[in-house]
């Protein structure tokens, strides 16, 4: 992990701190990574707007010293294109957890990674509710204890990499909380990178999903972590195939959205130009042109 | 035609700059504008007009979901926002529409989305977001039938209580109305002017007849009407900015995000830093004052027009497009020599109590007509001295409320039978 | 004086855009106070389609048309559904092959080949509803036929064919003899035309 530049309670509101996070939960390790590549990229904080949804993970936008914004449930990447539509040149991150991106938010999760927005999407997969405390979630799968399956579940979960992949996200990736290297490396590439970018992050909740599945503490999930996972395209992988794959798996270029709606103000702008001079020519006013062109279709 | 306007000075101009000075004939009368050298006469559908008023008032972002009667709102604008350099984006619901425009408006921009009935019920939860987190933003909704589905493309007045208390917790609103598209254009100017002055959500709501009937609209010169910019905090940066710590005027000066002052925003009750707190004495605040700056300013922020209110023995009380068969039906009885008068509502919400208590004072007879089962008249009852002589005129099938409807209940209130 | 007229046919033949041309030209060309309405249904064609339009001198204050003092159908079951709309003594002007007219109506009926004669000019069914504004301009008066001409020219620069299509609506009420009819100060339409059919 490189040095950070500037000591990472630069980025802190310590004034809010004691977090709320339990011991041994893994999204502080998120936060840690996430400051220190802000600060490799030697961004603004004033250029970082940081919106979440509820839940554990959306705490992290009440301790980052960004402009934040702790919004509803589910709904932080609708939130954020308007953000970023309004003010393209801001960086957007967007901490969510398991309901925020695939159950209430799925149907936002896809559509902004369909658009190619400039919004970085993390995905803190703890494979739980932790906030509500410890129902299941649909990134839980099959075959786990949760306070609302106490028959354990009977529903598969997403992937989120082939869904965000599928749904037209341009840089898809997938790390651990013991992958911290990895994790700021990731994050960093996500960051900078011009569209949509999606970072699974598989995060442990020991107070539900490992008290409730065993008896995991928080060292036993990580153990897991590192033992269930693979680099994509190692050898390990490819031996033994039901291991989690982690590394990036999309990094494309695709014209990112607010650049495509600068051409949707060209156009428009054009056509005005244009509608202004063919009047001219009719020798009509400028002005009444454009109103008579401007007139509603019959509906 | 005897008519005037009642109202103070509630477009809001006047709260950033002097309140004090403003009384209650300051204001314009809505559907005054008159023709002068630059201004524009278009002939176009009230949803046209009420798209002019939100670009004269200096819109910036929009963001929608197409449903029936509301969609070429967002036609409109996905032309002419472009046009000017701004942005048009189409979501993927109502609920990512409203969540949008909240994260444009935090930005700077000046916000709104377009909705009917269905559209708003799903935008109830972000309407309370931005209520708590105080936004300002621009709601449109053209009323359909409903509930559900409903009648997509035939007019009612069904949504005056879902845009009131539909989304949880104890809150309070703006919600504006009209009843020609002159009057459409000035009140979608006033929604943006009462969103800044107020941070608040402000809804202009209409029914579907006057979203698709096309009338003469005389746009204003740029200038004519006052328009209320974003209040920004003139605290310098490296000192501490506090976004939700109320000044003495009661009013919270804004920073845009991307600006020197990074704030938190929430939709938990919250600090003056905007962040989230459960001591007794933050969260008490806090509700009184989201409550208390709409409603103890409703006198303030109540706008009607009157007609024949002098002397009226029998007044109607209507808003919207039935105000005009209201206003029709007055209108012929004066000259049957009858003592009718209309007060037609342009604030729904905060609800104008006093207004309504003192027009109705001296009548016989209060008949409120309105295309609903009586959304406003069990207000208006409320309102009155005497509960007992007031009575509704409505319908519900989706058609338009005749004179005829109207006349037929006025006879019964007058004991000449049907 | 305050005109409340009906345009009535089925979805896709143009009959809102008549009424908005006829109120615009009123409003834009003129100076004049109209309000249009429509009534339809979710069907982007076929289904029954009615514009109301009132004129007036004055603001107009109720925007319905409840009796007209003219309705016009290019359709058959336009006419059938709102032909109850005439006021008694107002004027019926239809379409002799789309919508031909029925008896004992309380009204005077002006029939035209709309249709027919645009088919015949151009070759094609477009711009009947232009066709059918240009005989109710020149019958009734209730805008000034080059207003009408103007507005048309304003909303469709360079379109030769919807120019000629207004011309020659008034053309066919030229050709057919009619006078032309106006509103009295009660509202009623004059007795001086000729109730006849081509």
């Amino acid at each position: 992990m490189s040095e950070p530049r500037r000591p990472v309670s630069y980025y802190l509101r310590e004034r809010f701190m004691p977090h709320l996070w339990c011991a041994g939960c893994g999204h502080g390790t998120v936060l840690n990574g996430l400051v220190r590549s802000v600060d490799e990229l030697g961004l603004k904080k004033r250029e970082i707007v940081m919106v979440s949804g509820i839940g554990c993970s959306a705490r992290m936008a009440g301790y980052l010293d960004f402009h934040t914004l702790h919004t509803l449930h589910g709904r932080a990447l609708a939130f954020a294109t308007g953000v970023k539509l309004s003010r393209p040149e801001l960086k957007i991150i967007c901490p969510l957890g398991d309901g925020d991106a695939l159950a209430i938010g799925g149907n936002h999760f896809i559509h902004a990674a369909r658009r190619n927005i400039d919004i970085t999407v993390l995905i803190l997969n703890n494979r739980i509710y932790g906030m509500t405390g410890g129902q299941y979630s649909p990134l839980s799968g099959c075959g786990i204890d949760a306070t609302t399956a106490p028959y354990s579940t009977i529903e598969d979960a997403f992937d989120p990499v082939k869904l965000a992949v599928a749904a037209g996200a341009t840089f898809v990736a997938r790390t651990t909380t013991f992958h911290v290297h990895q994790l700021q490396q990731i994050l960093t590439q996500a960051i900078r990178h011009n569209g949509f970018s999606v970072v699974e992050v598989l995060s442990q909740c020991p107070t539900h999903f490992g008290r409730k599945n065993g008896g995991l503490e928080a060292v036993d999930m990580l153990k897991a972590f590192k033992q269930d996972t693979a680099p994509i395209g190692s050898k390990r992988l490819e031996t033994a195939p039901d291991l989690t794959p982690v590394g990036v798996f999309v990094d494309e270029d695709r014209t990112e959205y607010c650049e495509r709606y600068q051409s949707v103000i060209d156009r428009a702008q054009g056509a005005v130009a244009d509608r202004a001079v063919a009047a001219e020519h009719a020798g009509a006013e400028p002005d009444r042109a454009v109103a008579a062109a401007g007139k509603g279709a019959v509906t | 035609m005897s008519s005037t306007t009642r109202s103070s000075r509630a477009n809001g101009a006047a709260a950033a700059t002097d309140r004090t000075s403003t009384g209650s004939n300051g204001s314009r009368a809505a559907g005054t504008t008159a023709a002068t050298a630059k201004s524009r006469t278009l002939f176009v559908p009230g949803n046209e007009a009420c798209a002019e008023g939100a670009l004269y008032a200096g819109l910036g972002f929009f963001a929608g979901y197409p449903i029936t009667p509301s969609s070429e709102i967002a036609e409109i604008m996905s032309r002419r926002l472009p046009e000017r350099g701004d942005r048009f984006i189409q979501m993927e619901d109502e609920i990512a529409s409203l969540c949008a425009i909240v994260g444009a408006s935090l930005t700077g921009s000046k916000v709104m989305t377009a909705t009917s009935g269905p559209g708003f019920s799903l935008m109830q939860e972000a309407l309370g977001y931005g209520i708590m987190a105080e936004i300002p933003l621009v709601i449109v909704d053209v009323m359909r039938g409903g509930p559900s589905t409903g009648m997509p493309t035939q007019g009612s007045q069904g949504d005056i209580n879902q845009i009131r208390w539909g989304t949880h917790g104890d809150h309070s609103i703006i919600a504006l109305t009209a009843s020609t598209n002159q009057a459409l254009f000035e009140t979608t100017v006033r929604a943006f002017n009462l969103a800044e002055t107020y941070r608040t959500p402000v809804v202009v709501l209409y029914d579907e007849l006057l979203g698709h009937l096309r009338e003469k609209l005389t746009i204003p010169e740029p200038g004519e009407l006052p328009l209320v910019e974003r209040l920004r905090t003139g605290v310098p940066e490296g000192v501490d900015y506090h976004p939700y710590l109320i000044r003495e005027d009661g009013r919270l000066p804004m920073s845009d995000f991307g600006g020197v002052h990074r704030y938190n925003v929430t939709g938990l009750y919250h600090d003056m830093w905007g962040f989230p707190s459960t001591d007794p004495r933050t969260v008490d605040e806090l509700a009184h004052h989201i409550y208390d700056k709409i409603e103890l300013r409703a006198d303030e922020l109540a706008q009607a027009r009157e007609f024949y209110m002098e002397d009226a023995e029998i007044v109607f009380i209507s808003y919207g497009s039935p105000a005009r068969t209201a206003r029709q039906v007055v209108h012929q009885a004066r000259i049957n020599g009858q003592r009718l008068g209309l007060l037609e509502l342009e604030t729904i919400w905060p609800f104008p109590a006093r207004m309504v208590r003192d027009a109705c004072r001296n009548a016989r007879s209060t008949i409120v007509v309105e295309m609903n089962m009586g959304q406003m008249y069990y207000h208006i009852r409320n309102a009155v001295e005497n509960p007992r002589s007031v009575f509704l005129s409505n319908r519900v099938d989706g058609r338009f409320i005749t004179p005829k409807d109207i006349r037929r209940v006025l006879r019964i209130v007058e004991g000449q039978g049907e | 004086m305050i005109w409340k007229l009906v345009i009535g046919g089925v979805g896709g033949q143009g009959i809102i855009t008549a009424g908005i041309i006829l109120a615009e030209t009123a409003v834009i060309q003129e100076g004049r106070f109209a309000v249009q309405s429509q009534t339809y249904g979710a069907e982007m064609r076929g289904g029954l389609t009615r514009t109301d339009v009132i004129i007036s001198d004055d603001e107009i204050i109720y925007p319905k048309v409840d009796q007209a003092h003219m309705l016009a159908c290019l359709h058959r079951k336009a006419l059938s559904a709102y032909h109850g709309m005439i006021r008694p003594g107002g004027l019926l002007v239809t379409d002799r092959d789309e919508a031909p007219a029925l008896k004992r109506l309380d009204c005077r009926q002006y029939e035209f080949p709309f249709s027919a004669a645009v088919r015949e000019r151009t070759g094609g069914v477009r711009n009947v509803n232009l066709c059918i504004l240009g005989a109710i301009a020149h019958l009734t008066g209730v805008v000034q036929m080059e207003h009408l001409e103007d507005a048309i020219r304003e909303r469709y620069p360079g379109n030769d064919l919807a120019l000629a299509a207004v011309k020659l609506g008034q053309e066919l009420v030229v050709d057919s003899g009619f006078r032309a009819v106006h509103l009295g100060e009660d509202g009623r339409t004059g007795r001086h035309a000729t109730s006849a059919r081509v």
